[in-house]
C-alpha cells in the first residue's frame, strides 16, 4: 500500500481475477471484456469507499492496508451505506405524502425498493439500477452506486421535512396552479415552488404554511428586492432560507439549500424585470 | 487503464501455461499426439487472438488444457492435424462462449462440442461451427436451458434439423434388394 492509498494495476489484478472466478463460480475460464470491465469497475468502487471512509477516520492514516485489505473493508463500508440507506428509506416511507404527484410516488414507492432488492454490493457496487426520475432540489448528485442512493434518499428525506411543515391541500394546489393536471404531467421537485413561494409570505409578511400571496403581497416582493442585482438577490433569498430553516426542528444543513438559491435569484431577477414575479413565486390563491 | 490491466492478465498467465500445455503431452503420447514448445507457443498466440477477436479475457490455467484433454482420444486427430485442429477449435470455443451469451460453463459447451465432433460432424469443424453450434447457441439465446441438467451430453438431438437414420427405410430398402 501506498501512503496515498493507491494502488497499481498490479495490485488489482489478483483482486479482479478472484471476484471473476466468484463470478463465474469457476465454471468459466474466460469473460466478455464488458463482464471484466464491470467487475474491475466493482474492485475499484470498493477500494474508491475504503479511501473516502479513511478521509472520515474509519481507518486509520498509517494503516499499512494492502488493495485485498482495502477492498473488502471498501464492501463492508458498502454494506453500512446500504442498511443506513434502508433506515432512512423506512422512515421516509412511514407517512409518506406525495401530493398525487405521479413522478414523486413511482420514484419513492415503487422504483427505490427495486433497489433494495436487487442491488449486489459483490459484482457490480457501482450500478444503482434505477433512473431516479424525481430529481432533488438541486439535481441529483454526480455520484454513482450505493452512494447516490444514500446522497438521494438524505435529500428527500431533507425535503420531506420542510413539506410536512406546509399545508397537504396547499402544496397541491400550488402544483395544480403551476401546471394543470399536475398528478401525472408534474415532472419537477416539489419543494422547489413551494420554497420559492414560503420566501415569497415570508418578504410579504404573510403565513407561510399556506402560500398564499395576494397583488398587494407581490408589491410587496418587489419593493423588498427593487434595485437589487441577481447577486444581492440570492444573499437575501439565503439568508431567507436559512430564517426558514432554522424555524423547522430536526434540520441541521441550512447549507443544502444554497446551490439553489442562485436559480432563485436569477428567476426572481427575471420575474422582477419582466413584471411577471406572480408566474415565479406563485400563490395558490 | 482497463486495457492496461486486461493486457496485464493476458502476459502473466502466459508465463507458466507453456510448461503446463506441454505437460500435456503426457498424457496424449498415448494417443499418438503431443505438442513441441514452439507448437504450444503457437497455440498461446492464437489463443490471444481469438481472445481478443471474441472480445474475451481469460484468467487462470484457460481452457487449452482442457481442450486438449477433452478431444486427444478423438477419432479424427492425429499428429499431423493435431496443432491446426485445436487452434481451430479454441477458436470457435471462444466464438460460442459468445454466441450462447455465456449462458454455458466451459464443460457444458466442451462436451457438446466433443460429441458432436465425433458423431454427426464425422471430424468436419466447419459444419461444427457452422451448423451444429450455430442451432444449439441459437437455442440457449432462446432460452433452452436443458443443457444445464445433462451438463451438455445428448444436446443435439434436440436441435437437429436433419432426420439422420431413419431404420424402416433402411429396412426398406434391404428388403427391396434381396427379395424385391
Amino acid at each position: 500500500m501506498q501512503n496515498d492509498m493507491s494502488y497499481e494495476m498490479e495490485e488489482l489484478l489478483p483482486i479482479v481475477i478472484w471476484l471473476t472466478e466468484k463470478y463465474t463460480s469457476k465454471e468459466s475460464s474466460s469473460v466478455p471484456y464488458e463482464t471484466a470491465q464491470v467487475l474491475l469497475k466493482a474492485v475499484m468502487y470498493c477500494i474508491d469507499e475504503c479511501i473516502s471512509g479513511n478521509q472520515t477516520g474509519l481507518v486509520s492514516e498509517n494503516a499499512k492496508l494492502s488493495a485485498r485489505a482495502a477492498y473488502e473493508r471498501g464492501y463492508e463500508v458498502i454494506f453500512e451505506k446500504v442498511r443506513e440507506a434502508k433506515v432512512l428509506y423506512d422512515q421516509i416511507i412511514q407517512d409518506f405524502e406525495d401530493y398525487r404527484c405521479k413522478n414523486y410516488s413511482d420514484t419513492i414507492l415503487k422504483g427505490m425498493p427495486g433497489f433494495f432488492t436487487r442491488y449486489d454490493a459483490r459484482f457490480s457496487p457501482q450500478e444503482h439500477l434505477l433512473t431516479l426520475d424525481y430529481p432533488l432540489l438541486s439535481g441529483n448528485p454526480d455520484l454513482c452506486g450505493i452512494d447516490l442512493i444514500l446522497a438521494y434518499l438524505k435529500g428527500i428525506h431533507f425535503e420531506k421535512q420542510i413539506l410536512d411543515c406546509f399545508d397537504q391541500s396547499a402544496i397541491r394546489n400550488l402544483l395544480e396552479k403551476i401546471r394543470p393536471g399536475y398528478q401525472n404531467l408534474y415532472l419537477d421537485n416539489v419543494c422547489y415552488p413551494v420554497l420559492l413561494g414560503a420566501i415569497g409570505c415570508l418578504i410579504a409578511d404573510r403565513p407561510v404554511h399556506t402560500l398564499q400571496l395576494s397583488k398587494k403581497d407581490y408589491g410587496d416582493i418587489r419593493l423588498y428586492f427593487r434595485g437589487d442585482n441577481a447577486e444581492k438577490i440570492k444573499l437575501k433569498i439565503q439568508k431567507i432560507i436559512h430564517m426558514i430553516i432554522s424555524q423547522i426542528q430536526g434540520l441541521d444543513d441550512p447549507m443544502y439549500f444554497d446551490p439553489v438559491c442562485s436559480s432563485y435569484a436569477v428567476r426572481i431577477s427575471e420575474g422582477l424585470r419582466n413584471h411577471s414575479l406572480e408566474n415565479v413565486m406563485v400563490s395558490t390563491l | 487503464m482497463e486495457k492496461n490491466i486486461f493486457d496485464l492478465m493476458q502476459s502473466k498467465k502466459s508465463q507458466d501455461e507453456l510448461a503446463v500445455l506441454v505437460s500435456c503431452n503426457k498424457m496424449t503420447e498415448k494417443f499418438g499426439l503431443s505438442l513441441t514448445k514452439e507448437d504450444a507457443q503457437e497455440l498461446v498466440v492464437r489463443r490471444n487472438d481469438s481472445l481478443r477477436k471474441y472480445q474475451r479475457v481469460e484468467f487462470g490455467n484457460g481452457i487449452l488444457d482442457k481442450l486438449i484433454c477433452t478431444f486427444c482420444d478423438s477419432q479424427y486427430i492425429n499428429q499431423d492435424n493435431y496443432l491446426r485442429t485445436l487452434e481451430q477449435l479454441q477458436d470457435i470455443f471462444y466464438e460460442f462462449k459468445n454466441e450462447a451469451e455465456d449462458k454455458l460453463t466451459d464443460d457444458e459447451l466442451l462436451t457438446f462440442m466433443s460429441e458432436q465432433f465425433e458423431s454427426v460432424c464425422f471430424g468436419d469443424i466447419e459444419y461444427l461451427e457452422s451448423t451444429c453450434l450455430e442451432r444449439f447457441a441459437a437455442a440457449v439465446r432462446a432460452g433452452y436451458d436443458g443443457y444445464k441438467k445433462t451438463g451438455g451430453h445428448n444436446e443435439y438431438e434436440k436441435v437437429d434439423e436433419e432426420s439422420r437414420w431413419d431404420k424402416e427405410l433402411y429396412l426398406e430398402v434391404v428388403r427391396e434388394l434381396f427379395w424385391g
